[in-house]
């Protein structure tokens, strides 16, 4: 397929008739007006588009099939899953909600409408989900007690490729505080993903946010995240890409508010085939905000790691305060990763530090593991679970770290 | 009973002849120190009996309990009763001590036929054993060596070894950076691992460590052979006279 046919491909969609049209509508000129990605465009130009003029999509219709969400319950938490992009109410658990309240379209507070997208105008493909998207996880928070909401995305198996559309919006109130995890599954089937999630933090608010990209093995996912943070607040975020034959996940955030404070993990295992690219994006508005981010990237196969970090310090974010390191680990001769962090620092109060680092398993380590009776195999997979760990294991929720590690072994036979 | 038969053993690295026909053979129940100046080639013995990748060998053969040991992979002769005391231990971020000890000894449990312990069986177990060592139990909790000074790597190396039981234990300059109550404890925890069925395998620069660890026999190298074997006292003569005379015979 041409590009032009994919775009219109994907705009041909019947247009919702919603309270959101007009905004669909506009969405659906700015997709137009910037076209589908080529291979030189700047923000594409490592990742290799070709897959995705490979196939086409139909847009996913509501199901009657009832997946199995068994090993992805995560206890305690309030849950709501969308198959193929529509809520799905026998799967998912909004009881006990206070004060948080979590709401599929139709039904959620009109206030939050307000905040609703927000952003990522020059994404094409935040333009084609704010144009589709069919369903939407409200979530709104307004109290300091800590809990964990559950956004799960499943995608069911279908004769043919479908695109479905996941989005999300989650506004944190002054002080509250919760722990988002948002995760993406389907078959192992060809069928494609597009999601948005926008969150937005209240003065001194609290957003843990853990995204688990672990789509089936012939899976596009086109990821967004937007955040924005108001004065003291803080978002500590955790994105594993373990899943897919193309994933791209492209987060951005926002200081906007004083003293702010980020924390950005991300892991991408690649194997096989799979071309898995983050890029992020913080931008540094305030003055004072602190910025520590932290990417890996494992790439086994032929597979291709693409990390693209992008620190931007305005003009006014005086006393500036961002670490960023990149460490990447090459698992195979003919696996590639490009790591690249990028500076764009517009004032000279600041701090910022950065680094990257390229290297494959250490011989040393190895026959250390070896000399001690393990096989080459279990010491590579104690070796890559290691590099991993520094990201995986900061997430605090047991169930979800023991299925992460099995998804991990799974991927590393 | 023959436990190790080194003969006319020829290796090299990069290239480079370091091993120029070794022979040396050990008997369950002996302890042998190897002793030699820097460059004598005496550590890369220990490494190409472990069978250290870097390590070409191109000549000779080595015995272990009668079974061609170069045939094995490394982990296979860890299996089999072989185990190096490394002069520099690896340190292994992000891996936990405790779980890379539970998975060594597993691996070596089950490839003798016995049961696995699971993880409180073996915190038991590696308690116990930690005693040996007089080591501090938090560093079961930190990552394998992972800024552990000097002798606590030491140490850690001869947990591992009291945890793996080996028929064979090599030790590659244990004794290097450890003050002399470290030294005491290691030596005491060797001493202690010793028994009829085993040996020990002692490589060092110094008469220091065989006045608590008594050898049967005194080994030296040099240019990549054994030049020289005799009992405790060779040692004694060597910290008396060094090496040159044995040089000029050889």
């Amino acid at each position: 397929m041409k590009s032009d046919d994919c775009l219109a491909g994907l705009l041909a969609d019947a247009a919702q008739r919603d309270a959101f049209s007009v905004l669909r509508g506009q969405a659906e000129v700015r997709a137009r007006a910037l076209k589908f990605p080529q291979d030189k465009d700047d923000d594409w130009r490592l990742t290799g588009l070709a897959v995705l003029h490979e196939q086409e999509y139909l847009p996913a219709g509501k199901t009657t099939q009832i997946p199995s969400i068994e090993g992805f319950a995560i206890p305690g938490s309030c849950r709501i899953v969308f198959v193929d992009g529509f809520y799905h109410p026998a799967l998912s658990d909004l009881s006990g909600q206070d004060e948080i309240r979590v709401s599929p379209l139709g039904r959620e507070e009109k206030s939050l409408h307000a905040h609703f997208d927000k952003g990522m105008k020059d994404a094409v493909f935040a333009q084609i989900n704010a144009r589709n998207f069919t369903d939407c996880a409200w979530v709104h928070v307004q109290g300091e007690i800590q809990r964990i909401v559950h956004v799960l995305h499943v995608t069911t198996p279908h004769q043919k490729p479908v695109v479905s559309y996941g989005r999300a919006l989650v506004v944190l109130e002054a002080n509250a505080r919760v722990t988002l995890v948002e995760e993406y599954t389907g078959p192992d089937s060809p069928y494609s993903v597009n999601s948005m999630t926008e969150a937005v933090l209240g003065e001194g608010a609290d957003l843990r946010h853990i995204r688990v990209q672990r789509e089936g093995a012939q899976a596009v996912h086109l990821g967004h995240a937007l955040v924005t943070l108001s004065r003291g607040a803080h978002y500590d975020s955790t994105a594993l890409a373990l899943g897919g034959r193309f994933s791209r996940y492209d987060q951005r955030v926002l200081h906007q508010g004083e003293g702010s404070d980020v924390r950005l993990d991300g892991l991408i295992l690649a194997d096989e085939s799979q071309v898995a690219d983050t890029h992020t994006r913080i931008e540094h508005l305030a003055p004072g905000c602190r910025s520590l981010q932290q990417h890996k990237c494992i790439a086994n196969g032929n597979s291709i790691a693409v990390f693209s970090g992008n620190i931007v310090v305005h003009r006014n974010a005086k006393g500036t305060d961002t670490r960023q390191s990149s460490r990447n680990l090459l698992l195979s001769s003919k696996a590639r990763i490009d790591a690249q962090p990028q500076l764009e620092i517009m004032n000279d109060d600041v701090s910022c530090k950065h680094g990257a680092t390229m290297g494959k398993l250490d011989a040393e380590e190895l026959f250390y593991l070896m000399s001690r009776g393990l096989r080459e195999s279990q010491a590579r997979k104690l070796l890559i679970h290691a590099f991993a760990a520094e990201i995986v294991d900061r997430i605090s929720i047991q169930t979800l770290v023991r299925s992460l590690r099995e998804s991990i072994d799974g991927r590393l036979v | 009973m023959k436990l190790l038969e080194v003969k006319g053993l020829k290796a090299s690295v990069e290239g480079i002849s370091i091993l120029r026909g070794v022979d040396l053979e050990i008997n369950a129940g002996e302890v042998h120190a190897i002793m030699g100046l820097n460059g004598s080639g005496k550590s890369t013995l220990s490494k190409v009996l472990a069978g250290h990748p870097s390590y070409q060998v191109t000549g000779g053969e080595v015995l272990f309990n009668g079974q061609d040991l170069f045939e094995l992979p490394p982990e296979e002769r860890a299996r089999v009763g072989l185990f190096l005391a490394f002069q520099y231990p690896v340190e292994v971020p992000g891996v936990s001590n405790s779980a890379f000890l539970r998975l060594a000894y597993n691996t070596i449990q089950t490839s003798r036929g016995k049961d696995e312990l699971d993880p409180l069986e073996f915190d038991d177990l590696v308690r116990e054993r930690i005693k040996v060592v007089e080591m501090d139990p938090a560093f079961l909790d930190r990552s394998v060596n992972e800024g552990f000074s000097g002798g606590e790597k030491k140490r850690n190396e001869i947990l591992q070894m009291a945890l793996l039981d080996p028929k064979l234990a090599i030790l590659d300059e244990t004794d290097s950076g450890l003050d002399i109550d470290a030294l005491r404890i290691v030596a005491n925890g060797v001493n202690s691992l010793r028994s009829e069925h085993n040996a020990i395998v002692m490589v060092t620069h110094y008469q220091r460590l065989l006045n608590y660890i008594v050898p049967d026999f005194v080994h030296v190298m040099d240019a990549g052979r054994i030049v020289k074997t005799g009992d405790k006292t060779l040692a004694l003569e060597l910290e008396e006279r060094g090496y040159d005379w044995l040089r000029a015979v050889a």
